[in-house]
């Protein structure tokens, strides 16, 4: 498949713009390739993914968020505790995380084809920047 | 999404960073769903007041709200807090878990809410088609069956915002044509409100996702509507119930329409009262709890008739009868009370970490209290009809 990593193009819907940065937005990819629960599954207060490595200053890439609307608090504990992702990508719209991330002030992006999270699994670790709604490997 | 005027203004921020913030979430979530507009709403109703269950994150976001200027525009209530500034045989919470749920309270309070129940349907009842933004789910079923007013499921903090811009997404149960069941299930006539409280749990099982149309709970009373509803609310997502002869929208819709059907059986009900009755031996500290939804003003009424008498024992159980703080300031002294049976309100057993207080089990008259108990307050749960509980403390109810 998408093997040539300089090939990878993903493309994003903007759900949440951020309003603090503009241009680019660069961060080392973390993909969890199942619905999240927020409230239980990542400490706001260390960023830490339960059974994983952290979220701060990644590009986050979940499924969806399930679970307590508690998870919305959680977002935004980790924003207050300096420890959230530059952006997050999800394939579906949901409730918690599009409250968590407006309230919060961290950008969300949708992926169009949401098929694309399993390939991108693979690059966990690895830098990507999202620049004009373009998910890429950075240079 | 079609915004008014006055609602581009609040979004560009003339009212404040807080509230164009606050629209602006309404608006996202409202996109998601695909309104196409915003609806105003008479009465907001927030969830997610435990600090148990939102910690020093939901605390921050809280007081954040309140430095950043934020005041609820329309009536607005809470849900129960932790319980708290509760004992159990003389231990009580730490100083960090009083601190923190006062500065929860105190942050709700100064934004403007009023009550701190889980049944705000008995601080004013809306009228038939009322727009309403209520979480907690037991309220937003009653609003919803048996008031006829509308509401969504909402989420704790999406409530909070809602509140303070006073308008949610036209979306969901808002709008006629989504208020339509898909699903009849005939289930077995009631004989007691913990059966009530059992057969809108296992209700709710067999329709985790739909809206049901139930046919056979016949003319119960209102405590027992609100045992059945909190039942179908914890074992499913849907918003509503259509009960026959009791819901408005009945009118508008014909359950001949209704393909699917099921049947709940007397046989299903009494193996799950009989499998979840506390055993006759007392195993360690048992606290027995009534008021999973709150008990209302009438009930309470009903009830403190008859805890004058003087219960005491050298068992190691109390009696928690659970009622809301339905005006401010509200009461941090169980009345009518001595050690064993205390009168409270404004609390939710449920969301207190109860295993703190060295509570190892919890019998209760509440299928949704039986459910969340082990979950949420690390106690073993069972379940047991209201009058027992009562004659169990030589406390006893008319009829």
């Amino acid at each position: 498949m998408d093997d040539n990593i300089a090939d990878i193009t993903i493309k994003l819907k903007v759900i949440v713009e951020g309003t603090r940065q503009h241009g680019e937005l660069c961060g080392v990819l973390e993909v969890i390739d199942h619905p999240i629960s927020f409230l239980g599954d990542i400490d706001a207060e260390s960023g830490k993914v339960r059974g994983g490595g952290s979220v701060k200053g990644k590009i986050l890439l979940y499924p969806t968020a399930v679970g307590s609307t508690v998870g919305s608090y959680v977002i935004y504990g980790l924003s207050r505790s300096g420890n959230a992702p530059v952006a997050i990508v999800t394939c579906n719209e949901d409730v918690v995380t599009t409250v968590g991330a407006v309230m919060a002030d961290i950008p969300l992006y949708k992926l169009v084809d949401c098929s694309a999270i399993k390939n991108l699994k693979k690059y966990n670790g690895k830098v990507f920047c999202i620049r004009d709604s373009i998910l890429v490997m950075k240079k | 999404m079609y915004l008014t005027k006055e609602e581009e203004r609040v979004l560009r921020g003339d009212e404040g960073e807080v509230k164009a913030r606050a629209l602006k979430v309404i608006v996202k979530v409202g996109e998601i769903f695909g309104a196409e507009r915003l609806v105003s709403i008479s009465h907001a109703h927030v969830s997610g007041i435990s600090y148990f269950n939102i910690r020093k994150y939901g605390v921050e976001f809280l007081e954040d709200l309140v430095n950043g200027g934020a005041k609820f525009s329309v009536l607005t209530t809470a849900n129960p807090y932790a319980a708290h500034y509760l004992s159990f045989n003389g231990r009580g919470f730490s100083r960090d878990v009083i601190d923190n749920q006062e500065r929860i309270i105190n942050a709700l309070i100064s934004m403007g809410a009023r009550a701190f129940t889980c049944a705000p349907y008995h601080i004013r009842r809306p009228k038939v088609g009322e727009h309403l933004a209520w979480a907690e789910s037991n309220a937003v079923l009653y609003a919803n069956s048996v008031l006829g007013a509308r509401t969504n499921r909402e989420g704790g903090p999406l409530a909070l915002l809602e509140a303070i811009v006073g308008k949610a997404p036209y979306c969901g149960m808002h709008v006629d044509e989504e208020r339509y069941p898909s699903i009849l299930i005939k289930v077995p006539r009631p004989s007691s409100l913990s059966e009530a409280a059992v057969i809108g749990y296992l209700t709710g099982r067999m329709s985790p996702s739909k809206i049901p149309y139930v046919e056979g709970l016949g003319r119960v009373p209102e405590e027992w509507l609100k045992a059945f509803l909190a039942g179908v609310g914890t074992s499913s997502s849907a918003p509503m119930v259509f009960l026959e002869g009791i819901t408005p929208d009945c009118r508008r819709v014909r359950k001949g329409n209704i393909q699917e059907r099921v049947r709940l059986s007397e046989e299903d009900v009494r193996s799950f009262i009989k499998e979840h009755s506390p055993p006759q031996e007392v195993a360690g500290n048992r606290l027995y709890v009534i008021g999973c939804p709150h008990v209302s003003k009438g009930e309470i009424r009903e009830i403190a008739l008859h805890v004058r008498e003087t219960y005491s024992s050298a068992r190691s159980e109390e009696l928690w009868i659970i009622t809301g703080c339905f005006s401010l300031p509200c009461s941090k002294i169980p009345a009518k009370s001595n050690s064993k049976v205390k009168i409270v309100e404004g609390v939710c057993p449920v969301v207190t970490r109860l295993d703190l207080l060295g509570i190892e089990e919890v019998v209760t008259d509440s299928a949704k209290a039986l459910h969340y108990l082990p979950r949420l307050a690390h106690v073993k749960s069972f379940i047991m009809d209201r009058k027992e509980i009562l004659k169990r403390f030589r406390v006893r109810l008319h009829g």
